[in-house]
């Protein structure tokens, strides 16, 4: 059973999320802040990750470069799904060091099909 | 002036011993004339008395006194006359001399015109002159000062009215002054002293006894120099007699060094011009040389005035202008001062019109800023209202009824209509602050319109329209991709929503050197020529009654309007109320290009 680790602070989100995700058969790990999410991304190795940007502490996108530059976690597919939708957002993502780019509000007919082309 | 006459004076008293011999056979002959009968008889002459002094005058005790009155008192004396003086003004006493009532006048100056009417000794008695005097610092320094004065003046004197008179020399010099006549020297002065008049005319003797009773001043104003007679009515028999026995008797006083007639000057005027016999006719003589001097240094003395009063002019009128200059330079500085203060005025102005922009523009910023993180704020809570209700309507969570589907599948239709409203938002607000950036790439366009038809067919086919593409396959743009689709999608899903009946057409077409043309043509509703103008504006979908009808942002239109400016395009409408809406849009077909151009 592969394993998903969800960076997320909204809790309605992740439950969205896990929802989808165990119901496709996916084990899923959490993390509510971004610090969190690096610990448990180094210490439980995930196959996927998912990022929220907007975060309590550091921002997605800070955490997937640390992330990044790391050799336990650093080959990890990162796939940003954000509420961020300004000018230049893909981009950022995308520099960050994330794989893929999901834009919410998610369609939950297309979520799965789009993370599974990382895993 | 005043010199020369002394020096004239002396020179006649330096010619005396030449002149005896002729004055003894003048001697000779007054004595050949007749006696008349007055001779030695108790005669009471009537004798003309006016205010003078010292010349003649009425003493403190009542009595006539004075030089002449010595002079009448002597030879009335040595006649055996009675005299009785009957005092006037001068005027009077002229009139009287005239009419006969008076036998004798004394101190009548020589005129042509008063030789007609009056009848002179032969012999002078005195000789004055006139001068003008005014108060003490009274700024009246030669004839042309008179200008516009008030003169006071003895009417009838010889200074008023004779040939050289002032009325005369004020004439000659076109100077225009008042003349207030009056009846004596006292009452000139009186009116000089008490400021009725500017300057008086008097005899100078006159002058110099009373100036200082009146705080008056001598001007060098002089003029009519004068030989002064004894004067009898024309034409009166006694009067012929009365000339010649007082002539004898003048004759004799001037003769004599200590005569009554010295005595009497000295006593009078302060002055012993020593014994002056001289003819008649020789007197006349050095009268006119004196005259002459006198006019001339006149003269002299008129024109230097006139040069000063014309250098006084000049430097008035220098000074008027420099005073127009100093004042236009004040002008000028105030001119300076007033556009320096409108400069500054401006200049704060300015200030604070750049601060005022500056400010709108950090407002117009913070609204991007607000609207953009609302976006995001609302897309949260939306995330899971379209997600949770996408799962429940994929059965994920357990099987749904219809009616449970139903009311589900409005939730999230309406989840969708807010979401592409905060969407539009979202654009147009980056657009508005300039952050919409575009990133340009090269791809064929009628791949573009294909995304887009097939995206739209199934609302289309929903309304039995049919969607129509003419685009030829070599159209290679180089622009934002995703921009120009969102703007087709938006034109092409207006005109499906606009249409009932018919087709919606996408025509492209290379129009111009690089440019691309695309028109997208229904055959809807069309538009009211009035609502054209509100087409491309925000939440303004035209005609009001049909927002019911036809769902949608009513940012579409004016979004779309918005993208293609961004994409460096234009766009128009046109459209037949009730057959139609063609919708035009110019692209560049390299939006980089069209960039750096």
């Amino acid at each position: 059973m592969k394993k998903v680790l969800v960076i997320e602070d909204n809790d309605n989100n992740m439950y969205l999320m896990r929802f989808m995700l165990e119901k496709n058969g996916y084990r899923v790990i959490e993390a509510g802040d971004g610090l969190t999410g690096i610990k448990m991304a180094f210490e439980q190795k995930p196959d996927l990750i998912i990022m929220d940007i907007q975060l309590p502490d550091i921002n997605g996108l800070e955490a997937t470069r640390r992330i990044r530059q790391s050799d336990i976690a650093g080959s990890i597919p990162i796939v940003a799904v954000t509420s961020y939708a300004m000018v230049g957002d893909r981009e950022q993502t995308l520099q960050a060091g994330c794989s893929g780019y999901i834009e919410k509000p998610i369609n939950p007919e297309t979520f799965i099909k789009e993370l599974q082309k990382f895993l | 002036m005043f010199q020369g006459v002394s020096v004239a004076a002396k020179k006649d008293r330096g010619m005396k011993k030449q002149i005896l011999p002729a004055l003894f056979s003048l001697l000779c002959l007054i004595s050949f004339i007749p006696s008349t009968n007055i001779h030695g008889q108790p005669l009471t002459l009537k004798v003309g008395l006016y205010e003078n002094q010292p010349k003649i005058f009425t003493d403190t005790s009542g009595n006539a006194s004075g030089f002449w009155a010595d002079i009448i008192d002597y030879i009335a004396g040595r006649e055996g006359w009675n005299v009785e003086y009957i005092p006037g003004t001068w005027d009077e006493c002229l009139q009287r001399l005239a009419a006969g009532e008076i036998d004798i006048m004394p101190d009548v100056a020589y005129t042509p015109a008063r030789n007609k009417m009056y009848a002179f000794s032969a012999q002078s008695v005195y000789t004055s002159w006139s001068t003008v005097y005014i108060r003490e610092g009274g700024g009246i320094e030669s004839l042309i000062d008179l200008e516009g004065k008030t003169v006071a003046v003895l009417k009838n004197s010889v200074n008023v009215e004779g040939e050289n008179g002032i009325k005369a020399l004020v004439s000659a010099f076109d100077i225009n002054c008042t003349f207030l006549e009056v009846d004596s020297y006292l009452r000139v002065f009186e009116l000089v002293g008490n400021g009725q008049a500017d300057a008086g005319v008097t005899s100078k003797d006159f002058g110099y006894q009373h100036e200082s009773d009146f705080g008056l001043t001598k001007t060098a104003i002089m003029f009519q120099p004068s030989l002064l007679y004894f004067t009898f009515p024309k034409n009166s028999p006694l009067a012929a007699g009365l000339a010649e026995i007082i002539d004898a008797h003048m004759q004799e006083l001037k003769e004599n060094d200590s005569s009554i007639y010295y005595q009497s000057l000295d006593r009078w005027f302060g002055q012993a011009p020593g014994r002056n016999i001289i003819p008649a006719w020789m007197f006349w003589a050095l009268g006119s040389v004196a005259a002459l001097i006198l006019l001339s240094a006149g003269g002299n003395f008129l024109l230097r005035s006139q040069v000063s009063a014309r250098t006084r002019e000049l430097s008035a009128e220098i000074n008027r202008r420099k005073h127009a200059d100093e004042e236009l330079a004040i002008y000028h500085e105030q001119l300076e001062q007033l556009v320096e203060m409108r400069t500054v005025e401006l200049k704060e102005r300015t200030g604070e019109l750049e601060q005022a922009n500056l400010h709108l523009q950090e407002m117009d910023r913070l609204k991007s800023v607000f609207l953009a993180s609302m976006s995001h704020e609302l897309r949260t809570p939306l995330n899971s209202i379209i997600g949770f209700t996408g799962i429940l309507l994929m059965g994920m969570p357990g099987e749904l009824n219809d009616e449970q589907k139903k009311q589900l599948t409005m939730v999230k239709n309406n989840a969708g209509h807010l979401l592409s409203l905060i969407n539009d938002i979202l654009d147009i607000s980056k657009i508005e602050a300039g952050k919409a950036e575009i990133n340009p790439e090269e791809f064929r366009f009628d791949t573009v319109t294909s995304e887009v038809i097939e995206q739209l067919r199934p609302a289309a086919d929903k309304k039995r329209l049919e969607i129509v593409a003419d685009i030829p396959e070599d159209i290679i743009l180089t622009s934002d991709k995703r921009r120009l689709k969102q703007i087709l999608l938006n034109l092409v899903s207006n005109a499906v929503k606009f249409t009932e009946k018919g087709s919606v057409k996408i025509t492209g077409r290379i129009a111009g050197k690089n440019m691309l043309e695309v028109e997208i043509a229904d055959t809807g509703i069309g538009i009211k020529p009035e609502e054209m103008s509100k087409l491309f504006q925000p939440f303004q979908q035209v005609g009001a009654s049909l927002t019911k009808k036809y769902e949608g942002t009513g940012l579409g239109l004016y979004l779309s309007g918005k993208l293609v400016v961004l994409l460096g395009g234009t766009i128009s409408a046109g459209s037949e109320y009730g057959h139609g809406t063609e919708i035009t849009i110019a692209l560049p077909l390299n939006r980089e290009e069209e960039k750096t151009e």
